[in-house]
């Protein structure tokens, strides 16, 4: 039986993408929810008068948007301004409170259908500011996961980077149990209180450089998880400690401030996406 | 811990981070080096506090987003069952077109079937046959490709909305859908069969894990475990919810309440769930289906609803349940203040599991405590909640 599996493995042949040398991502593949400026109303109300700049029109996708991801005073510095941050801040939808639900899609479907998925190649990631040394991983790359509280679906994705779709081992990435070999930590979940201490202590038995990766709107803010009054003692609301300011969100990574700290949206990133990361990791291709 | 300790019995812990990429959960052993003589699960690790969090959130969309993500496998069962639960409770279950009832169902049971394959891939890895694994991994994917491809979602979130599903889907996507499960579940039925010659595979499932009728009743065992130890506590068939009624559904069940029996029950529900899509396909076709959207329910309905019968509201209460791919899923809501629910209890089927599964594993063999584990595909998340 042994050879007959053998025999089969080789008749399925290689299923593999070949991505990232070619972009072959499979047919509906989606990578982000894009925001057409040209076509949101309130563009055109600020574009259309030339010395008062009207007020934001319509509000439909900011006040539909259950994890307050969109903000349209990003479309304008503010409204009496020309100068346009959207580029600065990420954007009108702030990608690391973005879940995907498609609510704002949906609401502005009628209006202006300047929201839509994005099916284009959209993985511009950055990484926060490197607080350590970075290197070439010239061979390998190994991996440790931790899950602070996560529903298991964002698991699934990374172990799915295993299935010969992906088969992330062909470039050379490892998910390993000990954190003493690992170059990676890959954090999933809302940051729960009773995980923290051991969080600090399996981040602290992996040797530097090392890189701290945050997967999913559960480990940035708290994704849906999140409390609409932080909770006391800061716990489940992710690890990026978001104060929310007037331009969006402000990244305060208090707990991993000399980590090098990569934050990975959605719900659940898409495992094109984790791949993606851990390949510019492995590359040492953050800027 | 009140158990028996042998002289030579060694203790130790392995979690709450383990191996590979899993969930956190603590595992305390008593072991002789072979035998396993008792184990204490801790969990709670990743409690996010989700009863009170869906309470504080504004409106009855946003405790469906929350519902979906307590488990994210389960999630298409867990948010028709919060759904469903506030449709009893506005009484507006009968309002609901059939034609949403019949995709609500096609799309419970493409979760069932996506759940199931990958819980045959973990379970081949268990027992070492790397091929068949990969197999049924790379097949689960090409499911969860097909989900997103039609619904923008890998793991069927965001689907279900209050009044029926979101998403508008053509007869035409329905049917390019269950062809391409079709293929998909014939590709996987093939490898199971050439499983079934692989000796060492079944042998290893055989025996392993084993539970009688009588302990599964005295720890209430639900879904898989419960079918593969006898018990057919299928709510479709015992109690049919949306248009389960309609199709004539065997029970599932097997007597020997090991790993095998388990690996059989999600076999024979696979099977039976591409028939349940191709009856819903079918009921489509009868029912003159053009777009999901013909169907869909007024918001300002709704809202209606909200406003009716407010001095009620705190006596009122809501009910809803769902057979899961692992079980039965519970929605229990009340407290409605106008605008959500104060109170919502979800019941997954995995707290009773979790007891069994300790109970059962003593005296079994350390190697084989894997594939028992795997067998039982838990959801650590659904009791963390
Ligand atoms: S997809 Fe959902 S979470 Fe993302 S911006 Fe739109 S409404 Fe907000
Ligand atoms: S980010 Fe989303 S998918 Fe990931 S663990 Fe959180 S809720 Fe689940």
């Amino acid at each position: 039986m042994a050879f007959f599996w053998t025999y089969s493995g080789l008749k399925f042949g290689i299923k593999s993408v070949k991505f990232p040398k070619e972009k072959d991502f499979y047919d509906g593949f989606i990578s982000s929810v894009s925001f057409d400026e040209s076509k949101c109303l309130n563009s055109k109300n600020l574009k259309g008068s030339s010395e008062e700049y009207g007020e934001i029109k319509c509000l439909e996708c900011e006040l539909a948007c259950p994890t307050k991801a969109i903000n349209l005073n990003n479309l304008y510095k503010n409204l009496n301004s020309k100068e346009k941050i959207a580029e600065k801040t990420g954007g009108v939808i702030d990608a690391n409170r973005c879940i995907f639900c498609g609510v704002c899609i949906d609401a502005c479907s009628d209006i202006a259908s300047a929201i839509s998925y994005s099916k284009d190649f959209d993985f511009n990631i950055v990484s926060q500011p490197y607080a350590d040394k970075r290197k070439v991983f010239k061979k390998s790359l190994f991996v440790k996961h931790i899950d602070t509280g996560s529903c298991g679906a964002c698991e699934s994705e990374i172990n799915a980077l295993n299935n010969p779709y992906y088969n992330m081992h062909r470039l050379g990435i490892f998910i390993t149990p000990s954190p003493r070999f690992a170059d990676v930590l890959l954090v999933t979940g809302t940051f729960t209180k009773r995980m923290s201490d051991i969080f600090f202590n399996v981040l602290d038995n992996i040797p530097r450089p090392r890189h701290v990766v945050l997967i999913g709107s559960c480990s940035l803010t708290g994704g849906v998880f999140e409390r609409s009054e932080a909770g006391e003692d800061g716990f489940n609301a992710g690890l990026l400690n978001n104060t929310e300011t007037k331009e969006g969100t402000d990244l305060n990574l208090s707990p991993l401030l000399d980590e090098n700290v990569i934050a990975l949206p959605h719900c659940p990133p898409n495992p094109f996406e984790i791949l993606n990361v851990l390949l510019l990791i492995k590359n040492g291709d953050f800027k | 811990m009140a158990h028996k300790k042998f002289l030579g019995d060694y203790e130790f812990i392995w979690g709450p981070v383990r191996k590979g990429v899993s969930e956190s959960i603590l595992y305390e052993f008593l072991s002789s080096g072979e035998e396993l003589h008792n184990l204490n699960i801790t969990s709670g690790y990743k409690k996010r506090d989700a009863n009170n969090i869906l309470a504080e959130k504004g409106d009855l969309y946003e405790q469906v987003l929350v519902a979906e993500r307590i488990s994210g496998l389960h999630a298409f069962s867990a948010s028709l069952s919060y759904c469903l639960s506030v449709e009893n409770f506005f009484g507006f279950a009968d309002k609901i077109h059939k034609n949403l009832q019949i995709l609500r169902m096609f799309f419970a049971e493409l979760e069932r079937i996506r759940n199931h394959i990958e819980n045959l891939s973990e379970i081949a890895e268990s027992t070492y046959i790397q091929v068949p694994s990969a197999l049924y991994s790379y097949y689960a994917e090409i499911l969860k490709q097909l989900s997103l491809k039609f619904l923008n979602s890998r793991y069927l979130m965001g689907i279900n909305t209050i009044g029926g599903i979101r998403k508008n889907l053509s007869l035409n996507d329905i049917e390019s859908i269950f062809n391409s499960v079709k293929f998909i579940v014939n590709s996987v039925q093939e490898i199971i069969k050439k499983n079934m010659e692989t000796k060492s595979h079944i042998d290893r499932l055989k025996t392993t894990g084993k539970i009688d009728m009588k302990m599964a009743k005295r720890f209430c065992a639900k879904g898989v475990v419960a079918k593969s130890s006898g018990i057919n506590l299928d709510l479709r068939i015992l109690r049919p919810y949306l248009l389960y009624g309609n199709i004539k559904l065997n029970s599932i069940v097997f007597n020997d309440g090991d790993a095998f029996s388990r690996y059989m029950v999600r076999i024979g529900e696979i099977t039976q769930s591409l028939r349940v899509l191709d009856h819903c396909l079918g009921m489509l076709g009868k029912n003159g289906f053009g777009n999901a959207s013909d169907y869909f329910v007024n918001q300002e309905d709704i809202d209606k609803l909200k406003d009716s019968e407010r001095e009620n509201n705190k006596k009122r209460h809501g009910f809803g349940y769902v057979e899961s791919s692992e079980g039965s899923i519970f929605c229990y809501i009340k407290d409605f203040d106008g605008c959500v629910f104060k109170k919502i209890n979800l019941r997954y089927p995995f707290v009773n599991n979790y007891k069994l599964f300790a109970c059962g594993v003593k005296n079994t063999m350390m190697m084989d405590f894997n594939i028992n584990e795997t067998s039982y595909n838990f959801s650590v998340a659904a009791i963390d909640k």
